[in-house]
Order: structure tokens, then C-alpha cells, then sequence
């Protein structure tokens, strides 16, 4: 096992904090080259020697001692190379530019005036483009990415990390390249924009085998490959179109900043409005693309004649045939591969595909199957285990699984009176396909709303509720396994009821991880009820009542002469059942407990779990990167801490508002392009100047940023109590709006006097980097260890270190900027 | 903790049998763990390092590395290994499960597995213990005697070492079923094949039975599957067979991967040439796992499509396994091709074998009955 990943993610963070070194100030540009010429003489003369040591012992059959682990020097060093050469190429990328290059242009005139000459567009418009075509990739390809690899928050986090470096790369290589006609890279951007989503096909058929689901390493190879293009050429025209804007139209950096920002916010909010209502995945992201041709092009080329007559029928056309034809079936047959998909639909929730294969019929909900042919097994297992321990069960409530599966084997209990379901997803209700009339003798009530809400609120009782939720290995289902769910379970079950859960820990072994969460799960139900047993079949279950559980659950069902094809005396044996079951708690970790709304341990425990089928724990990487992304923080200016800090603060609460929602809402599907529009509303409010307040220095913003994640903290317990959704997404929406404005606000003041140039790609580098850290300790480290609320609470205590450290340092040049 | 107790004190109340005798006891782990340790058999010393001989893996090791396998490391200039006395699971199952349907039906097998094995199946259902060492799961401490007391207090016909691959645990396995054939417990072994021949050969002289997964019959695939080689596996089955070993095989079909009928055709055409036309043949139904969790669970009428191949192709035994309802679990006599065994999940609902043979035709039907 060659360690691809790993080299490629150290030395580029390796590369990051050397170029971020230069570009500070803190080593000359010469030592920075100096370093990676060196590694790269080193890397090339260990891949070298060992190369030709192996080939002699290849070709002359010589036995060298220890040639074996030559393969692997020679294989590890090389690619140690490969990426040290890629960055080497970085500087010599002019050479390349210079295709860009118009001929007629002086080399000592300064950079960004000649930009501004060759533009001939309204900067402003093509940023407003820019932002807006930005946003509507980066949504798009966060679902994408979240379907392909399971749906871990953790994604979300590492996405938006990867987003940021590259971006900043990008704006870092502006604010040192020259004279650079930019006109053909802004006429390529909608074309750019496909480009990660081709990637992302591409190398998810190189990288996995039919099937396959991609573990967080190769996630995070594809994602940075897919991304690197787009991202670092958006960063880079970003600081570019800012320049144009200040030479030709007078824009202030702020002003730049906050348009883009608007093209974002309106991306965020069509893609929250149309994108799950109207229009799928690749639909939206289609139509983002095309609607921006014409603009750019008109605007680009004003004057010429095929424009508006060609341009824009053509992508009018374009636009009407992806909504007519869901190209999303096709695009998404491609990541199947050999399963033909029929049907291809992104709800509020995610996305409903299904597959084909051989004639048999699967249906996939964010990738994962949840109903296939012949599942006879599972749908007996879901519901008989539970409902056989009951000796008259009236009243069933099933939370989520599907209906159609399982309303046969519930109506083999005569006593059943009234199923409720619920499914909060309205989409994948409607492809259960069911008829009342084929259980007259039950009647039926189909609840489409979120489980978690319709529980709290719901003020009667049931004999038995089943809960089908797979194991909590994300935000969302974390929920149902909650101290929290549970004290609402055991509201509205009867006194004698059963509460029924899939429990983790499937095979013949219960591995460490996956002990930790049921035992976690088994402890908190613990709490609630007197008898809780495991029942090991195809699955695992925990059972959980006041009243006597059995594990002789072939007779109970022999009992009721209910006749099934696998929870039946022919296929258990009540001895075998009780030996697994007490096997299993003999392992039960009586320490593990306590998950919490707030504090999601099982989450962790199952994404653990996860990650471990890639072989090694690579979580342990997480911290060596969030130190890596730390340290520049040490040697940056005032100025650039203070952007570093609140963007940091701005990514962190935007995580956990969005874990938040995960916890209490239960979806950020959709919600994504909204918090999104939202935070950069506040960015461009902040960045634009409108609302530059007088006596606010940049030191003093990072205040308000201390009482605004203080009071989010605080209020996190309140929202999680009240779980009602209007108050929830007021005070969300609030409180990311708030570092939202004061990181615009700091960066519009910090660059306000500044010539754009290297200050302004410094401090938005800085900015970049510090969310990025910001994203990936909140979702990799400080949620997971010590829960949402006291990571509010951490976010506080950095930015208030960071405005002790500004206050107290010398330069007092950003109060001064600020008061004008 | 006195809530769990109070369950556990209940549970074991009102189960009224002995399960344990005595009380399952963790295996130590830390400076301990050397408990565990067995120098390796099959091993030779090479210009390079020590080779372990037990499969065709053929690792060659310096001091302090590992096997591929996960559990066999060298110290002292010796190979040791690391999976001695602490399974880390340990159940009992029908003797169908595994599947073995010609070996004493209906009796149950009490099953072990440590943690290892020489192959790295992306769809390996067992794989937080197949893919990783005896030091990284939570093992129980069972030493071969106690498994033998286990397994008789459990009224458990066979010991099946299985889940993980036992011939990783070659020494566990061997040392437990020597003491297990004294004691007239038989052995099962469920396993991938990969074994040279003098191991197995060894081996066989003290298991009884053994269920090989015979995974498709493409070396392609099988390196790409499995990372393993075919042509062992073939070699394998040959040996069982003629050392007299009970053998049944297994063919997982997986949509994609291993559903090539053509394939299906030849790997029958194989057995039939080879004499195993009258080893039963299970074909399973695959499940989402491990690495392959986007793949959908088998389509049943290409299980149905292979046994049909496998039947024409003149198996006398064919089966379909993991598909409750199907009409495939049941035995037919070989020569008047009546059905001798109706079976229902792991039960058997007819029986027309008596002494071994068909009630109808007196022909033999081939098994341990
Ligand atoms: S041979 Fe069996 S235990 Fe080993 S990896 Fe393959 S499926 Fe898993």
C-alpha cells in the first residue's frame, strides 16, 4: 500500500505554509524556492538510486540486501517528486500564462492597470458572474460529493476546506502574477465550471471498482483533483476582476468583495428555491452555467454581431431541453456504472435514484439502497422481532424505512388496528405504492413531516413503535438515537409497549468502534426502560420495554400462526438467540453514554467505524492538518490575524448552525444554498461599506464576534429544547449573519486604503486560510469531542485571544484606517 | 452498571441451560498478550527473512514485520503467531449456516474466528476482524480445551472455524481440533482455500468437513476481488477431496463481479471434469458490504440462471443460499432425482435418507448424515 494521499495532503500543506511564509514576509522567495529545489534534488535522487538498484537486481538478477523495501522507497519518493514537481511547475506557470498574454504590453507598468485595459466588460458584472457561478458549483458539488461517499458531515467540512486553500492559491498567484489579459480565462469560466463535475466522473471510475464507496482519502483525492482547476482559476480572477475594478471603475476591494458576494447570494437562494422543488442536481447546475453564457459573452464582447442573435436562442435551447430531459439520469448512470438508473430525483432531503440491474429493481436514497427485490428477510426481521414480543399490539407507529415493505408482515398481527407512518421525505412517499383497500381491517395513517417534530408534538400513545432508521453515522439519524428521542419515546409508547431500533453491529463481530455506539445507544435507552435485549439476525436490533422481553421469538410467532418465509423455528433457535444476545452484552462498555442532540458521541463512533475500512485510522491526520493550517497564524501581521481569526469564527458557526439544523431541522439538503446566501449576505453588507460604523475598528468587531458565538452557545441548549423551526431558523439565520457582516467589515476596512495588490491577496489568502481551519476542527475535531455548544464557546475564547494579542501589539494602522 | 447486571442476571435466569462453564473472560491485552503467541508452523528461513509456508501468499518477513495475513510476525529470527487461544468471535450456528447441508443437518456448529486472513475481499462481510491483527479487536480468552468444553456444554455437534479465514489461525484450529476429534466433536472449516498443500494436507487428517468459497472462476477477478490467485483455490478443493475431507463449496455471485454466466458454465464444466460432480454447490446471494455497499443485493433469477447451468452441467448437488422461499435449498437423489430432503431455513420439514440412502431408489446420497 503506497501512500498517495498522504504524501500528496502533507506536502502540499507543506507547500501552503512555505508560499504562505513568503508571501508574509517571513522567508525570502528565494529560500522558499531554495527549500522545495532541494526536496525535489532529494526526492529525485532516492527514486533515482532506487530505480537503479532495482533494475539491476531486475535485469542482472544481483541479490541486494533489503531490494524489497527499495520498491517501496523508490515508489514513495516518487511520488514525494511528482508533487514537489507540480509545485515547481506552479512557478514557471507564467511561461504558460503568457498564452493569456496580449504582445503589445509593457513590462514595467504596473500589473493590474494594463489588466483593466484589456477588459472590456463591467468588472462589476463579471464579478457579480463570478460569485454567482462559484456558489452554484460549490452547492452542487457538496450534494454530489455527500452522495457519493455516505453522507458524513465531516464532507461538508473537508469541501469547503479544500474550497478555500485552493481559492487562496489562486488568489495568492494573482497578487504576484503580472501582466495577464484575463479576457479569455473570464469567457472560460462557465466552461470551468463543468469541469470538477467531469473530473469528479472520471476519477471516481479510476479510483473505485463498480460498487465501491469511496473512503475519506480517496474523497478527499478526488475532491481536491476535481476541484483544484475551477477553485484556484476563481481566486485567481477574483483578485484579477477586483484590480480591473479599482483601475477602471474606481471599486473599492470592499465593494469587488461584496458584488461577488451578491452573485453568490443569489446563487445560494435559486438553488435553495428551485434546487429540490424544481429542478435536480445537474439540472440546476446546467442552468446556472448556461444562463451566464450570454451575459458574459455580451458583456465581454459587446460590439460583436453573433452574440445575441446565435448566443442567446441557443442557450434559451440548452436551458429548455435540460428541463425537459432530466439529464441527471444520464449523468448520474455514469457514477452506477453498470446499474441502469430509470429515475433520477433530488428532494428537499436528497436524492432518489432507481437502479436497475438485471431486471431487478433497487431503490437508492442519497446512494445507499434502502428497498431491493426479495428482501424478505429484512422487512421480517423489522418488524416481527419487536412486534411478536407484544401479546395484543393494537397500535404500531413505524419512523421511517418505507411503508410498502413492511405493512404485509405488520397486517399478520390480527389484533392491529392503525399503522401511523412517518417519513419526512414527500418524494420517497410517493413511491410507495400502496392501496387501501388490501388491509381493510387497518386503518392507515401516513404522516409526511419530520419524525423528530411529529414525536415531540404528539400526544398519544402507541403498543409498539419501531424505529427504521439506519444507525446513527450522521447528524440526522443521530437524532433518533438521542437521551433526547428516546425521553419522547417513552412519552407516547404505552406503559407495556416495545420500542424497537437497528442497532450497529451487524456481523458475526462487534468491532470497537461499533461496540462503543451500541453500547452508547443500549446504556441511554438504559434510562428509560427496565429491559432492553439485543437480538442478533441478518441484523442487529435492541428491543427495549417495561415489561419482559423474550428471546423465544420463533414460538411467539409459531403461537400466532403467523406464517413467514425467515423469522420463523425454521430458520431461529431461541438458544442460539440468547447465547449471540448475552455474547453481546457481556461486551456491552458500561462507560459509553450520553449522546446527546448536543453532543452527537455516536456519530463519531459510527464515522470511526467508517473511516476504518480504508485500513488505517486516518482521522489521526485531522489534527496534523488543523496544526499545519495553525501555525501561520503565529508569524501573520495584525491585520492579517485579525481577517484570519473571524473567518475562522464565520466558517465554525457556519458548521455548527449547519449541525445545529442536522440536529433539530434534520436536513441541510436544501439548506445549504440558504446559509450560504445568508453568510455572504453579511459578507457583502460588511464588505460594500454601507455600513461602516464609525468608532468599529477591526479589534472591536472581533469583540462582537466573542458575545455573538457566546450567545450562540448559549442558545444552542434553548433551540435544542424547543425544536420549534421558525425560532430555530430566525436565530440561525441572525447569528451567521452576524460574522457574516464583521468578517466583510474587517476585510473592507483592512484593504479600504491598501492598493490592491499583494495586501489585498495577503489578507484574502489569510482570510481563506482561516476558515479553512475553521471548517475542519469544527467537523473533524471539537464537535465530535466536546459537542456543538462548547465549540461555540471555543470560537469565543480564539477570537477573544485575538483581539488581546491585536491590542496589545504595536501597529495600531487598522484603527487608524477604520476611522477613516 | 447494576441495571445492566440486574439484565444480565435475568437473561441468564430465565434461559434455564448452561451456556458458559464459567464466565467468558476477555483476553489480556498489552504486555499479556504474549499468552497468545505460538511459534508458527511451516516456516523456513531464507536469505531474506523467514518465509511462512502455510499459503500461497508466501510472506517473506524480517524481525518485527507482519504477515499479509495480519496475525503471524517474526521476533527472534522466528515466526510466530499472534492468534492463539483469543478468538474474538465466537457464536453458534446451525450447521446450514455455514452452509454445510450434507454434514449432520440440523446440528449446530459452535463457531470461532481470530482476527486475519490472507485475503482482502472488497465485499467481505466479516472485514473488522478479516482486516486487521489479533492485537487491534477484543478478543476472548479461549484456549482449545475451553472450546471444546464450549462446545459440548452448548450441546454443539461440530467446532466450525470460520468467519475470518482459518488458515490464519492454522495452529488455533489445528491444536483445537485434534483435541475436539478425541472428544468426538467434529470439525468444520470454512474457509477461502488458500492453503498449500503440506499444511492442508496436515490439516485434514483432523477436520472433518469443510465449506470452500470458491469465488469466481476468473484470476482477474480473483486478484481483483480478492487480491488472491485462483488456480490455489482449484488445487485446494483437489486435496480436500482426496484426503476424503467433506467437501461443499461455495460460489458468492456478485452483480458486476461474478455473474458472468459463461463463467458460471466453465467453473461447472470444471468441477464435473474433476470429480466433483457430486459436492454440493451452493450458490449464494450477495449483500452490500464492506467496500461494494453501493452494489445491489443479487438478482434472484441469475441465482436461478446458475443453478440451472450447474444442474445441467451434471452437479448433482445444487443449492441456493441467502434467498428464504426458494425452491432451491432442497436435496434430490442423484439417481431417481426425487426429492430426498425438503428443507425449510435450516430445517428439515422431509427426509428420505436412510443409512445414506434414498428411501425411494436405495442409491447412495452422498454426505455424513
Ligand atoms: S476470504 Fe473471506 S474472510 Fe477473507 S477477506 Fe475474503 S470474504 Fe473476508
Amino acid at each position: 500500500m503506497y501512500h498517495v494521499e498522504l504524501i500528496g495532503i502533507i506536502s502540499l500543506l507543506f507547500y501552503l505554509i512555505t508560499l504562505a511564509g513568503k508571501y508574509r514576509g517571513f522567508i525570502s522567495s528565494n529560500a522558499h524556492k531554495s527549500f522545495w529545489n532541494i526536496i525535489l534534488l532529494l526526492t529525485f535522487l532516492l527514486t533515482a538510486t532506487a530505480g537503479i538498484f532495482l533494475a539491476l537486481q531486475n535485469n542482472y538478477k544481483w541479490d541486494i540486501k533489503g531490494v524489497e523495501k527499495l520498491i517501496t522507497w523508490h515508489v514513495e519518493f516518487g511520488i514525494g517528486m511528482s508533487f514537489t514537481a507540480i509545485f515547481h511547475l506552479s512557478w514557471h506557470l507564467k511561461y504558460f500564462l503568457k498564452l493569456f498574454k496580449t504582445t503589445n504590453k509593457s513590462q514595467d507598468s504596473h500589473p493590474l492597470t494594463t489588466v483593466s485595459a484589456q477588459l472590456h466588460g463591467d468588472p462589476a458584472i463579471l464579478l457579480f458572474l463570478l460569485g454567482f457561478i462559484t456558489i452554484i458549483v460549490q452547492i452542487v458539488f457538496l450534494k454530489e460529493i455527500m452522495n457519493i461517499s455516505g453522507g458524513y458531515e465531516l464532507i461538508n467540512g473537508l469541501i469547503f476546506a479544500l474550497w478555500l486553500i485552493l481559492s487562496s492559491l489562486g488568489a495568492a498567484l494573482a497578487g504576484q502574477s503580472g501582466d495577464i489579459n484575463i479576457r479569455k480565462l473570464v469567457a472560460l469560466i462557465p466552461l470551468l465550471a463543468l469541469l470538477p463535475f467531469i473530473l469528479l466522473i472520471l476519477l471516481y471510475s479510476i479510483f473505485l471498482t463498480p460498487g465501491e464507496t469511496p473512503s475519506m482519502g480517496v474523497t478527499s483525492l478526488i475532491s481536491l483533483l476535481a476541484l483544484a482547476p475551477f477553485t484556484a482559476v476563481s481566486g485567481y480572477l477574483f483578485i484579477k476582476l477586483t484590480a480591473t475594478g479599482w483601475n477602471k471603475s474606481g471599486l473599492t476591494p470592499g465593494k469587488s468583495y461584496s458584488i461577488e458576494t451578491i452573485g453568490g447570494i443569489v446563487a445560494g437562494l435559486i438553488s435553495t428555491l428551485a434546487g429540490g422543488y424544481l429542478l435536480n442536481n445537474y439540472q440546476l447546475l446546467l442552468t446556472g452555467i448556461l444562463i451566464t453564457i450570454p451575459i458574459a459573452c455580451n458583456n465581454l464582447w459587446p460590439d460583436n454581431k453573433i452574440v445575441k442573435p446565435v448566443v442567446i436562442p441557443l442557450t434559451i435551447l440548452l436551458v429548455v431541453m435540460s428541463l425537459a430531459f432530466n439529464p441527471d439520469r444520464y449523468i448520474r448512470s455514469l457514477l452506477f456504472r453498470d446499474i441502469k438508473i430509470t429515475s433520477s430525483n433530488d428532494s428537499k432531503f436528497g436524492n432518489i435514484s432507481t437502479g436497475v440491474y438485471s431486471g431487478e429493481e433497487t431503490l437508492y436514497y442519497n446512494h445507499k439502497i434502502i428497498r431491493y427485490a426479495n428482501n424478505q428477510i429484512e422487512r421480517e426481521e423489522n418488524i416481527h422481532y419487536a412486534l411478536s414480543q407484544h401479546p395484543d399490539p393494537a397500535s404500531v407507529m413505524i419512523i421511517s424505512g418505507g411503508l410498502q415493505n413492511h405493512i404485509g408482515e405488520i397486517a399478520k398481527y390480527r389484533s392491529v388496528k392503525e399503522v401511523t407512518y412517518i417519513e419526512r421525505d414527500s418524494e420517497l412517499l410517493d413511491n410507495e405504492l400502496l392501496s387501501d383497500s388490501l388491509y381493510p381491517n387497518i386503518s392507515l395513517n401516513i404522516v409526511n413531516d419530520d419524525p423528530y417534530a411529529y414525536i415531540r408534538e404528539c400526544n398519544r400513545t402507541f403498543d409498539v413503535i419501531i424505529l427504521l432508521i439506519p444507525v446513527p453515522d450522521n447528524f440526522v439519524s443521530n437524532r433518533y438515537f438521542t437521551l433526547d428521542f428516546f425521553s419522547l419515546i417513552k412519552k407516547i409508547l404505552e406503559v407495556n409497549g416495545i420500542f424497537a431500533l437497528q442497532a450497529p453491529g451487524t456481523n458475526s463481530y462487534i468491532s470497537m468502534n461499533e461496540m462503543r455506539s451500541l453500547s452508547t445507544t443500549y446504556n441511554d435507552l438504559g434510562n428509560f426502560f427496565m429491559n432492553i435485549i439485543p437480538i442478533r439476525g441478518e441484523k442487529l436490533y435492541l428491543l427495549a420495554s417495561n415489561s419482559p422481553l423474550g428471546f423465544d421469538i420463533a414460538s411467539k410467532i409459531n403461537d400466532r400462526n403467523i406464517d413467514n418465509s425467515y423469522v420463523n423455528s425454521d430458520y431461529l433457535s431461541e438458544t442460539i438467540i440468547r447465547f449471540n444476545s448475552e455474547t453481546i452484552i457481556a461486551g456491552i462498555d458500561s462507560l459509553c453514554s450520553g449522546n446527546m442532540l448536543n453532543h452527537p458521541v455516536s456519530v463519531f463512533h459510527n464515522q470511526l467505524y467508517s473511516l476504518s475500512k480504508s485500513g488505517s485510522n486516518r482521522y489521526l491526520i485531522i489534527p496534523v492538518i488543523l496544526v499545519l493550517l495553525a501555525l501561520p497564524f503565529l508569524k501573520m501581521s495584525k491585520n492579517n490575524r485579525l481577517i484570519y481569526a473571524s473567518s475562522m469564527n464565520l466558517a465554525g458557526t457556519e458548521i455548527l448552525a449547519l449541525l445545529l439544523f442536522q440536529s433539530t431541522i434534520g436536513e441541510i439538503y436544501q439548506s445549504t444554498g440558504l446559509f450560504l446566501a445568508v453568510i455572504m449576505g453579511g459578507l457583502a453588507f460588511g464588505s460594500s461599506g454601507m455600513a461602516k460604523i464609525k468608532k468599529l475598528t477591526p479589534e472591536l468587531a472581533t469583540v462582537l464576534l466573542v458575545v455573538s458565538s457566546i450567545l450562540y452557545g448559549t442558545l444552542t441548549p434553548v433551540l435544542i429544547k424547543t425544536g420549534s423551526q421558525p425560532l430555530i431558523y430566525f436565530i440561525t439565520l441572525i447569528l451567521i449573519f452576524i460574522p457574516g457582516y464583521i468578517t466583510g467589515y474587517i476585510y473592507m476596512v483592512l484593504t479600504t486604503t491598501e492598493r490592491p495588490g499583494k495586501t489585498a491577496s495577503g489578507i484574502y489568502s489569510s482570510e481563506l486560510l482561516g476558515a479553512s481551519l475553521g471548517f475542519l476542527a469544527v467537523t473533524g475535531l471539537l464537535v465530535p469531542v466536546i459537542g456543538i455548544k462548547n465549540t461555540f464557546y471555543i470560537l469565543a475564547i480564539i477570537n477573544f485571544g485575538t483581539y488581546i494579542s491585536a491590542k496589545y501589539s504595536g501597529n495600531r494602522r487598522s484603527s487608524k484606517l477604520a476611522k477613516g | 452498571m447494576k441495571k445492566r447486571e440486574f439484565i444480565r442476571n435475568l437473561t441468564a435466569a430465565a434461559s434455564g441451560i448452561i451456556l458458559y462453564p464459567g464466565t467468558i473472560t476477555p483476553a489480556v491485552a498489552g504486555p499479556g498478550k504474549d499468552k497468545y503467541l505460538r511459534v508458527a508452523q511451516f516456516q523456513e528461513e531464507t536469505a531474506r527473512g523467514i518465509m511462512c509456508n502455510i499459503c500461497p501468499n508466501e510472506c517473506v518477513l524480517k524481525e518485527g514485520e507482519l504477515s499479509d495475513c495480519h496475525n503471524r510476525i517474526v521476533k527472534d529470527n522466528k515466526l510466530y503467531t499472534m492468534a492463539y487461544g483469543n478468538p474474538c468471535a465466537v457464536n453458534i450456528d446451525p450447521v446450514e449456516k455455514k452452509p454445510l447441508y450434507h454434514f449432520y443437518p440440523s446440528s449446530t456448529a459452535f463457531s470461532i474466528a481470530t482476527a486475519g486472513c490472507n485475503f482482502a475481499c472488497l465485499n467481505c462481510q466479516n472485514w473488522t476482524i478479516s482486516q486487521t491483527s489479533p492485537d487491534k479487536t477484543s478478543n476472548i480468552d479461549m484456549m482449545p480445551d475451553r472450546v471444546i468444553e464450549y462446545a459440548r456444554s452448548n450441546n454443539c455437534k461440530s467446532i466450525a472455524y470460520t468467519y475470518s479465514e482459518p488458515v490464519t489461525f492454522y495452529e488455533y484450529m489445528y491444536d483445537t481440533a485434534l483435541i475436539a476429534k478425541e472428544a468426538d466433536i467434529k470439525n468444520i472449516m470454512v474457509s477461502n482455500g488458500y492453503i498449500k498443500k503440506e499444511p492442508l494436507i496436515k490439516l485434514c487428517k483432523v477436520i472433518d468437513a469443510a465449506n470452500i468459497d470458491l469465488k469466481s472462476f476468473n484470476d482477474k477477478t480473483y486478484l481483483k476481488l480478492t487480491g488472491g490467485k485462483l488456480q490455489p483455490v482449484l488445487d485446494s478443493l483437489i486435496t480436500y477431496r482426496e484426503q476424503k475431507v467433506w467437501l461443499e463449496i461455495t460460489n458468492l455471485i456478485i452483480p458486476g463481479w461474478t455473474d458472468n454466466l459463461n463463467e458460471i458454465k466453465e467453473m461447472c464444466k470444471w468441477l464435473v471434469n474433476n470429480g466433483f460432480e457430486t459436492t454440493p454447490l451452493h450458490f449464494s446471494r450477495f449483500h452490500p458490504q464492506y467496500k461494494l455497499e453501493q452494489l445491489p443485493p443479487t438478482p434472484v433469477n441469475i441465482l436461478n440462471e446458475a443453478y440451472n447451468i450447474a444442474r445441467k452441467e451434471g452437479l448433482k448437488y445444487v443449492y441456493i443460499g441467502n434467498v428464504p422461499g426458494t425452491h432451491a435449498t432442497d436435496t434430490y437423489c442423484p439417481e431417481c432425482n426425487k426429492m430426498v430432503i425438503k428443507r425449510r431455513g435450516y430445517t428439515i420439514t422431509e427426509n428420505n435418507i436412510n443409512n445414506g440412502k434414498c428411501t425411494f431408489c436405495n442409491s447412495k446420497v452422498d454426505g455424513i448424515w
